[in-house]
């Protein structure tokens, strides 16, 4: 196994975690081989929070371990294989994936549970999230009114509510389980800052002068039928001037994924055709492929994409 | 179809999905001997055996070989099937 004793806590989570899914040892070496040191540093930090999280979840950190592998082989497993046979993803509605997924409060959790430790173990993911703390958060302006929109396990709103150059953190979600899971990890993380988290449903926020110099929507719109109505609705509530910064799946099969990004191109494309400006974007292969290899096998990329509004 | 006839018309699937020209496959070897045999390249692989063999998995066969000879075993009974 990669020795990564230089991060203590990504050592003890990739530990306890293959100690749980030996056959998973190989992955995770793959996934840290390509990485950057600059990556693995934003890891360690992610490592750190999930630590601290794990008390706060039922089994602790040998159910966050068992719950990632559920989602990786039972979850994403058959969708992958739908993908692959159809070059589509399964659902295409939103109340489609209403049903399956968001009403079925245990699996969700599970479902939720395992995404938080990808964004450690899973290449994109880990690139995506170390981005944004790096590039995106400190190049805020000072005072940043920011707003998170879907801010589920609460890491995002997080690492916003630790940046000093951010005035504010908001958060709003169409789902009152996942308001207070965010509530609960900002306050195991040690957030003391107030938090206005909100039960809202962006298309349907009451207007009001309120306004943002700052919007993050990640790993949201693959899940919407209507993505640039979605992104429109979002920049109505930034200032001029303010940003947007999407982080989106291509090719990315999931049970509740209902709009398939094509490609890095197709995710900036979404942005623009809200009316914004892109001013910077990334793409992040999945582990163990290029980004090459990534376009011509129509493998997963997290596509990050800044947009300005004039 | 024998198992060699099988396993002929299994290379060049197997040399595609894992980008190696040079591999040559054998009953047994795993994922574990194929650099670029991971989970969403063990489907890719099935999905294409599919097209190839005009063959449809169950989703838990899919997972099921755990070598190229068992998978080979398992593409021989879904054509006598």
């Amino acid at each position: 196994m990669i020795d990564l004793t230089d991060h203590p806590n990504l050592h003890r989570l990739t530990s306890h975690l293959v100690e749980r899914w030996p056959d998973h040892s190989d992955y995770v070496d793959k996934s840290f081989a390509d990485r950057t040191p600059e990556v693995t540093a934003s890891s360690d930090r992610i490592a750190a929070c999930i630590l601290k999280l794990a008390p706060e979840v039922e089994g602790g950190l040998d159910g966050l371990c068992d719950d990632y592998r559920f989602l990786c082989e039972k979850i994403v497993l058959p969708e992958e294989l739908h993908f692959r046979r159809h070059n589509r993803y399964r659902l295409s509605s939103f109340a489609e994936a209403e049903k399956e997924c968001y009403a079925n409060a245990p699996f969700m959790a599970r479902y939720m549970n395992g995404l938080l430790i990808s964004n450690v173990i899973w290449h994109n993911h880990a690139c995506a999230i170390s981005s944004y703390m790096r590039e995106y958060l400190p190049s805020r302006p000072q005072g940043t009114d920011h707003l998170e929109i879907g801010p589920g396990h609460g890491l995002f709103l997080y690492f916003a509510a630790i940046s000093p150059n951010v005035a504010s953190i908001s958060g709003w979600d169409v789902s009152p389980t996942s308001i207070e899971q965010t509530r609960r990890a900002l306050h195991a993380l040690g957030v003391d800052r107030p938090a206005d988290l909100t039960l809202q449903n962006m298309f349907e926020a009451p207007a009001s002068d309120r306004r943002y110099d700052s919007i993050v929507m990640s790993e949201i719109l693959e899940h919407l039928e209507d993505p640039v109505a979605a992104l429109k609705a979002a920049s109505a509530w930034l200032r001029p001037g303010g940003t947007i910064w999407v982080n989106v799946p291509a090719n990315s099969p999931a049970p509740d994924h209902i709009f398939l990004v094509q490609s890095p191109e197709h995710a900036c494309e979404l942005v623009e055709s809200a009316g914004l400006e892109v001013v910077g974007s990334h793409a992040f292969p999945m582990t163990g492929a290029t980004l090459e290899k990534a376009r011509k096998r129509k493998l997963a990329i997290s596509c990050v994409v800044v947009g300005r509004k004039p | 179809m024998t198992r060699d006839e099988i396993l002929s018309k299994l290379t060049p699937i197997m040399r595609d999905i894992f980008d190696d020209e040079t591999l040559v496959p054998t009953d047994s070897m795993t994922s574990e001997d194929v650099a670029e045999w991971d989970s969403t390249n063990h489907v890719r692989l099935m999905v294409a055996i599919e097209a190839e063999f005009g063959i449809r998995f169950e989703t838990d066969e899919i997972t099921a070989p755990e070598n190229v000879g068992q998978l080979v075993d398992l593409i021989a009974a879904k054509l006598a099937g």
